[in-house]
């Protein structure tokens, strides 16, 4: 019901821009920035704390702004200094040091030292809290200060991708500032009004339901940013922030729907570019049933499917069909030459009869006089509505029989995803720019991390081990050659594909670096406005 | 007069005492989990940290008993999402939509009575039919793409106004630019009202008109002027009052769309964002409050009745 009504108000707005377009009046006038402030939209107040359970997709956008991590993502994807200037890894790989940037001042003044570094990581590690964001630095045993510079982590289990992890969402909080809270979450004072961090903007003006101004930090360590401030607005409506990029009233926005790209083209003042993500869209076999667990019907559930069509169909071509979990993103990681399972009937049917499925005198697949169906479960929100109501035609086509099963997304995760309720699920992933699939592949992880299909495999979980213990990136790059191998034949998740972020980005706007938005929002800095 | 009220304000409080515990009873068994503990990256070892640490653990009736124990005290309780007190939330995103709600229903009777008044007295006159036909359109047209229209004419085109918040961010706030800011909402949030004004009043001025004593005012020789706006119009008033109470709380239902587009920071907002979000005393708090407004204005509108006709009598 409510898609419905988005398309056709897309649809509606799709041809009232057309005809705004043709008539192209000069643009003058009402809603153009004043000198040098940036504007972008997020669909919901945010949280000032990058660890705050409820630190969402819109909490990242102003929180990666105010806050440094002690690494950050590099434009090569690679994790880049931020706070930590440089960092080490004993050769046991249990032992990382990072040795700290000298003299860099909280926006308060104060100076930001490694008992700052240990207050936030000790907050992590705190299992009554529930910090979002925990699980991955779960083989962290304990944070020591060794003088105000330098910190060291040791560990449980090697964790290779530390680094990566010590930059995604997880800046550094103010240890002084959260005195005598003895609950950091209800901490407002801090969390929503008032957050003191490191980063290149610091706190203006919020005002909830409407905008959260940051202004530019003088002395940022990295430099003054050129920039006078970033407002982020808060506009739920994805046509809203189409209409008011248009009008000058916004900077920059990410398009989450492909089909709307069409209204934003032949503005002579937006450049749209795209940048193929680490995220990948799935469906996962449930495999405690027994159906499931033979790699010939997993494999036949991913031939059946023509993702080539449904890429070009409701994604307008903006997504890469994906070879494997690991995105061509991380170019020094991923591999081409795994099996490709480019669509191809025949073949799922072969497969299905190997397995001993065989099409009854409906044309429909049974085994043992047991009908092949299953209950197909998605969330109610993006496209998954049209994927998966494709997935069942495609199925029906080979003589499976799919139910769907579609939930508003806080029911999809607390009913089915979390309780793993579920025969087959639809989802996706949005992963650090990493190759460690540990929390979501290891059998350790199938009931309460991440593996959500439950998949469970020796050979998997060692290939995991390993790469979290390889920490020199040629090693590294060995293990995960070997792993995309075995992902690519035993199908833990039929994955879909790496769907590209598409920005759109005013002309005035320069300096965002050709990664992630979420990830770009770290070189605020260097955004420069003409 | 006095006990009237006294008696009003007892019902008042019974309304609001079944409103909450509905409220708490259905938010509590809706399925899914606040969203602060049900995200697609929670593991089931941090759902459960934090359904101890908010408390969550215990029984239905123990948590309302605390809930309602706290709110007789006046306190709200605090966001399960957000960690901030609800009575602040709820502080900040009523004026928004009281300005909101108050311009949308100000402008719709401004511009509502006299134009369905004119209606009726002009009944069947080309006039008569433009108004009946744009509000049936009124009626009909979706708010969500009226507004879209009204940004895409008046923000994206024109340029003359903007398409969103309360008033221009980063320039010393000015009541033009509130103004200019207020437009757009108000407008779209009136066609939950105008059009249903405008047909009342004609179809109640119709029905007044056709009175005996209008007859009589009429054969006794005054003058059309004083029949219609002395005899006639304040009788008239009457149902049209009745209707006001029946469309303020839909103005609160109408906000929930008119604030999300053009991210209005009001209470429509809120409500939204703490449904979706599970976050039950948000939601407690936002129902109880909105329950108040809608029993306050009905009472208003029952006082209402005494100024406009002197007849009825409070007991």
């Amino acid at each position: 019901m409510m898609t419905r009504g988005t398309v056709t108000r897309r649809q509606l707005l799709a041809g009232a821009a057309s005809v705004v377009a043709a008539t192209a009046l000069p643009r003058t006038g009402y809603g153009a920035p004043t000198g040098g402030a940036i504007t972008y939209p997020i669909v919901a107040d945010p949280v000032f704390n990058p660890w705050h359970p409820r630190a969402f997709v819109e909490s990242v956008f102003p929180d990666r702004v105010l806050f440094n991590g002690l690494t950050k993502p590099g434009t090569n994807l690679q994790p880049a200094p931020d706070l930590a200037e440089r960092w080490d890894v004993s050769k046991d790989g249990l032992t990382w040091t990072f040795y700290l940037r000298k003299g860099v001042r909280w926006h308060d003044g104060q100076e930001c030292t490694a008992d700052d570094v240990k207050f936030t990581y000790d907050l992590v590690l705190n299992p009554t809290l529930g910090a979002g964001g925990a699980a991955n630095f779960r083989s962290v045993k304990t944070v020591q200060v060794v003088d105000p510079y330098t910190v060291r982590f040791v560990l449980a289990a090697p964790l290779a991708s530390f680094a990566v992890f010590a930059g995604t969402n997880a800046g550094i909080l103010p240890r002084h500032a959260f005195q005598g809270n003895s609950d950091p979450w209800a901490n407002d004072a801090f969390n929503k009004r008032g957050p003191v961090g490191t980063g290149a903007f610091r706190m203006g003006e919020y005002v909830s339901g409407s905008h959260v101004t940051l202004v530019r930090n003088d002395t940022y360590f990295l430099g003054r940013p050129d920039a006078d401030s970033v407002t982020f607005k808060i506009l739920p409506d994805p046509n809203t922030q189409i209409a008011q990029l248009l009008s000058g009233e916004l900077t920059l926005i990410m398009v989450d729907n492909p089909a709307s790209v069409n209204m934003l083209r032949g503005h002579g003042d937006v450049d749209i570019t795209t940048v193929l993500q680490t995220n990948f869209y799935w469906l996962a076999p449930n495999y405690s049933n027994p159906t499931f667990r033979d790699a010939r019907v997993r494999q036949a559930m991913l031939y059946a499917l023509d993702r080539k069509a449904m890429i070009n169909g409701f994604l307008q071509g903006y997504a890469r069909e994906a070879t494997g979990i690991i995105s061509p993103a991380l170019t020094y990681y991923y591999r081409s030459d795994v099996p490709a399972y480019a669509f191809d009937r025949a073949k799922a049917r072969s497969l299905l009869a190997e397995a001993g499925w065989r099409p009854g005198a409906n044309g429909m697949l049974a085994k043992d006089g047991q009908p092949f169906r299953f209950t197909l479960t998605f969330p109610r929100v993006q496209y998954f509505e049209q994927l998966c109501a494709l997935v069942q035609q495609y199925y029906r086509a080979i003589g499976i029989d799919v139910t769907l099963d579609g939930l508003e997304f806080n029911q999809f995760v607390s009913q089915r995803l979390l309780p793993r309720k579920f025969e087959v699920i639809a989802g996706w992933w949005i992963t650090p720019a990493d190759p460690d699939f540990y929390n979501y592949l290891h059998s350790s992880a199938a009931t309460s991390g991440f593996n959500v299909p439950m998949y469970s495999n020796p050979e998997m979980d060692r290939l995991l081990a390993q790469g979290r213990a390889a920490s020199d990136p040629a090693d590294r790059a060995k293990v995960y050659a070997r792993l995309q191998q075995l992902v690519a034949t035993d199908l833990p998740y039929i994955y879909l594909w790496w769907p590209y972020e598409i920005r759109a980005i005013s002309k005035r706007l320069s300096g965002v670096p050709a990664i992630g938005l979420r990830d770009a929002f770290e070189y605020t800095n260097a955004w420069r406005l003409r | 007069m006095g006990l009237y009220i006294i008696r009003r304000l007892g019902h008042a409080v019974v309304v609001l005492l079944v409103v909450s515990v509905l409220t708490f009873t259905l938010v509590n068994v809706a399925p899914g989990g606040p969203a602060i503990m049900t995200t697609m990256q929670t593991t089931v070892e941090q759902r459960e940290a934090l359904r101890v640490h908010l408390g969550l653990n215990r029984p239905l009736y123990q948590r309302f008993g605390a809930w309602l124990w706290a709110v007789v005290r006046g306190d709200f309780g605090r966001s399960l999402n957000d960690g901030r007190p609800v009575i602040d939330e709820i502080g900040e995103r009523l004026p928004p939509t009281f300005l909101l709600g108050g311009a949308a229903l100000v402008g719709s009777i401004v511009v509502g009575i006299p134009v369905g008044l004119l209606s009726a007295t002009h009944r069947y006159s080309g006039y008569d039919q433009v108004v009946t036909f744009l509000s049936f359109v009124g009626v009909s047209i979706p708010a969500f793409w009226f507004a879209i229209m009204l940004i895409l004419l008046f923000s994206v085109q024109f340029r003359w106004l903007p398409s969103s918040g309360m008033a221009t961010i980063g320039v010393p706030s000015s009541l033009p630019d509130h103004a200019r800011h207020l437009l757009l909402p108000a407008v779209v949030l009136a066609t939950v009202t105008l059009p249903q004004l405008v047909r009342y009043t004609r179809s109640s001025m119709l029905d007044v008109l056709s009175r005996e004593y209008v007859r009589t005012a009429r054969a006794k020789g005054l003058r059309e002027h004083r029949v219609l706006y002395q005899h006639a119009f304040r009788n008239a008033l009457i149902p049209v009052v009745t209707v006001l109470g029946i469309l303020i709380p839909r103005l609160v239902g109408g906000a929930v769309i008119t604030e999300t587009i053009f991210g209005w920071p009001g209470m429509g907002q809120l409500a939204v964002a703490s449904a979706v979000g599970r976050d039950y005393p948000l939601v407690m708090g936002i129902t109880v409050v909105v329950a108040a407004v809608v029993v306050a204005a009905n009472l208003g509108v029952d006082l209402a009745y005494g100024w406009i006709d002197p007849r009825i009598h409070y007991e």
